[in-house]
């Protein structure tokens, strides 16, 4: 229920944690790292004090191994099971300069399956404003996820040139709406999506990146847009050729000197849900990026993040191979696409063709 | 165990350090750095340097403000997350350097619980980093307050006199003995850095006498700053544990007129006794802090009010019997410090004119 009014950064966070159902006297726990914009916790704690929770915030120190990060959660430690006490984890990330907890490592897991609720906020107050998820959002990204979850192939194709077969039995679908409203969900405000784990070694076929479409942080800043075509080419899940100019010989030198072989296996591929989305400008930002309405993201990467719980989490089998997993994921969004769930049009061309997922 | 003056601690995070080394923090303990929402960034970096230095797996905790109304509660309640969080460190730090809003009282069954865990010991932090390093405790400091915590512990009765008229009769039988050196080593110990002293909870039904607060003494807060001393005599007398009469001038006046309308019955009785041992605390003067205050080497320190707050260490709390009788125990306690008085623990002189007696506790 969103209230008439939300002036100040306490009221929206309120309206936020009031999505998620956050409760009087419920352990609630605002994680941050050590670097944190004071003004957005404050405006969380002020909520969270209105709402009567029984929260705490929780500051975790940097680690590292030599020069390099690691993760600021590891298994096993003090705060991993501070965490697992509580019901309601909000983990707030506005600043982004040292590392943050990665979502795709054990200690994650660990908490998400003891049975707690998570959600990140990794906007900052414009974006939460802008992309505050609407009733129609959630009811079509749910939707989406539980068809996602129920298919056994998904086709994409363009006109460009896109033709590829993805495999997905016994994955789960996964939507990201901004809500977390029950015990081992997770979520990120301000996206809205729906995405799944293919099988690994199945996927056939080539995606072709044209002009306008995105290879993410690869180009720098998001709006740094293609201006230039790039076709991956799968063969048994696994890109085999990067084909195109200068952008693609870059890019497969970029996945090469990386070194991971996961980086060469689709993580996660879906749809983007969310009408408020923007597609480049001042204000593009990796959640519109990732929820452009009627986009399609496909991320090479990790995948073994998930969830107790249906619709929330990926459950693939693609794991990091170093200890401080980043990057986590490669790859990038395309437009103008059309997908296909066992032969049900879900997009044609970019736009969403079933009514219920509209 | 102390810090070698070859060695230096130019940054606040190397003093912090060798703060935590006294306390043995060791690496892979659950340390909970412990703050309400305003506090000093400063304080806390450094604590996270110093914490992670000594590869503890520490983190930060920051307890939001609790209301009832437009009245401050205890910002940690009985059976709260932040109290899971608590019982389930190794070791709580509890930096309070800016004083602006409650704090989490000692005085509660939350703090009770707390460090009658099993496995958590506590540091307060309430001196500023100037404070720290002048009253970082030395070995002498913590052996002879150690040696005093353990005559104190066996003792049944003090005599306390001064020139100015004090006589004064504590008993303080079945009662532990406290001492305060800035050090929390063992399992289930509070400290607070910086200070230095030996306590103890006295019976509340078995004061006798009169207590004289002579020029120069102090009646702490409630003359405003530490250092505006007494400018005048305040005579208070005690009856089977109570106080029953304040005399003097103008201070003692409205001393008992503070007392009355304060309307805690728990300030009437003594909360705590016991002496100063912190050699390098001052009277007086810029500097003058609450730690000083308290742990002035030879003073006698008696404050009226709470006393339950314990803990299951041997010399940590307090263990006596006088509860707050309001939700939120702001002021915990009333009462001061008085110097150049003369004390014997049942016969045995301790005190001559505030100077140490016993060769062993000097």
């Amino acid at each position: 229920m969103m209230p008439q009014r939300t002036d100040d950064i306490s009221d929206l966070c309120e309206a936020v944690l009031s999505l998620s159902k956050v409760t009087a006297g419920e352990r609630v726990c605002l994680l941050t790292t050590h670097v944190f914009d004071e003004r957005v916790l404050d405006g969380f704690r002020i909520a969270l004090g209105r709402l009567g929770a029984d929260a705490v915030r929780l500051i975790l120190p940097p680690q590292t191994a030599g020069p390099g990060w690691v993760n600021p959660i590891q298994l096993g430690s003090y705060a991993e099971r501070i965490l697992k006490g509580a019901n309601m984890v909000v983990r707030v990330n506005t600043t982004r300069t040292v590392a943050d907890v990665s979502m795709y490592t054990q200690v994650v897991r660990e908490v998400l399956f003891s049975g707690v609720r998570w959600l990140d906020v990794n906007g900052e107050e414009l974006l939460m404003r802008r992309l505050f998820p609407t009733q129609a959002l959630i009811a079509r990204t749910r939707g989406g996820a539980e068809r996602m979850g129920k298919a056994q192939t998904l086709r994409i194709t363009s006109p460009a040139g896109t033709d590829l077969v993805i495999r997905k039995r016994g994955r789960k679908g996964h939507a990201q709406i901004g809500v977390v409203d029950e015990p081992g969900r997770w979520d990120n405000f301000g996206f809205g999506l729906v995405a799944c784990a293919p099988e690994e070694d199945q996927t056939q076929g080539r995606v072709v990146f044209d002009v306008g479409d995105s290879l993410g942080l690869f180009q720098g800043p998001y709006h740094n847009l293609m201006n230039e075509r790039v076709t991956f080419h799968f063969e048994e899940g696994k890109i085999v050729r990067v084909e195109g100019g200068n952008l693609a010989r870059a890019y497969e030198g970029y996945l090469k000197k990386m070194n991971r072989p996961e980086h060469c296996r689709i993580a996660h591929i879906g749809w983007g849900t969310h009408d408020r989305a923007t597609w480049s400008g001042p204000s593009f930002t990796v959640g519109d990026w990732e929820s452009y309405y009627g986009n399609v993201m496909l991320h090479l990467g990790h995948n073994i993040f998930d969830t107790p719980v249906a619709n929330s989490g990926l459950g693939g089998r693609n794991k990091p191979s170093a200890d401080w997993p980043i990057p986590q994921h490669s790859g990038g969004v395309i437009l103008g696409h059309s997908l296909w769930l066992d032969g049900e049009q879900i997009l044609e061309e970019g736009r969403i063709v079933p009514r219920d997922l509209q | 165990m102390t810090i070698a003056h070859t060695e230096r601690t130019d940054d606040l995070s190397e003093l912090l350090e060798a703060i935590l080394r006294l306390s043995k923090v060791k690496a892979g303990e659950r340390v909970c750095l412990l703050t309400t929402h305003v506090y000093d960034t400063r304080m806390t970096d450094a604590y996270r340097v110093a914490l992670g230095r000594l590869g503890a797996d520490a983190v930060h905790l920051v307890v939001p403000p609790r209301t009832s109304g437009t009245s401050w509660i205890n910002p940690l309640q009985l059976d709260a997350y932040a109290q899971r969080i608590l019982k389930d460190a190794e070791m709580v730090v509890y930096p309070r350097t800016l004083r602006q809003v409650a704090d989490v009282s000692m005085y509660t069954p939350a703090y009770r619980d707390i460090l009658f865990s099993g496995g958590v010991r506590w540091l307060d932090v309430m001196v500023d980093e100037t404070a720290m390093r002048r009253l970082f405790p030395s070995a002498a400091m913590i052996d002879r307050t150690k040696r005093a915590a353990t005559l104190v512990e066996s003792a049944q009765e003090f005599h306390l006199t001064s020139d100015a008229g004090t006589d004064l009769r504590v008993r303080k039988r079945g009662r532990k003995a406290a001492m305060q050196v800035g050090v929390a080593d063992e399992v289930g110990r509070w400290d607070n850095f910086g200070f230095g002293f030996v306590t103890c909870a006295p019976e509340e039904d078995q004061t006798e006498g009169v207590l004289v607060f002579d020029i120069g003494d102090s009646l702490g807060y409630f003359l405003g700053p530490y250092f505006n001393l007494l400018p005048e005599q305040v005579r208070v007398y005690w009856e089977k544990g109570r106080v029953v009469r304040i005399e003097g001038g103008a201070v003692a006046k409205s001393y008992a007129r503070f007392l009355e309308r304060l309307g805690k019955p728990e300030h009437y009785h003594i909360a705590h006794f016991g002496w100063g041992t912190q050699d390098k605390a001052v009277w007086g003067g810029p500097h003058f802090n609450v730690a000083d205050w308290e742990s002035y080497y030879g003073n006698v320190m008696i404050h009226w009010g709470h006393n339950i707050f314990d803990a299951p260490s041997r010399h940590s709390g307090l263990g006596g019997r006088n509860a707050p009788s309001a939700d939120w125990p702001i002021p915990q306690h009333s009462g001061g410090v008085v110097l150049n008085h003369s004390l014997w623990m049942d016969g045995k002189q301790i005190l001559d004119r505030g100077t140490i007696v016993p060769a062993d506790l000097k």
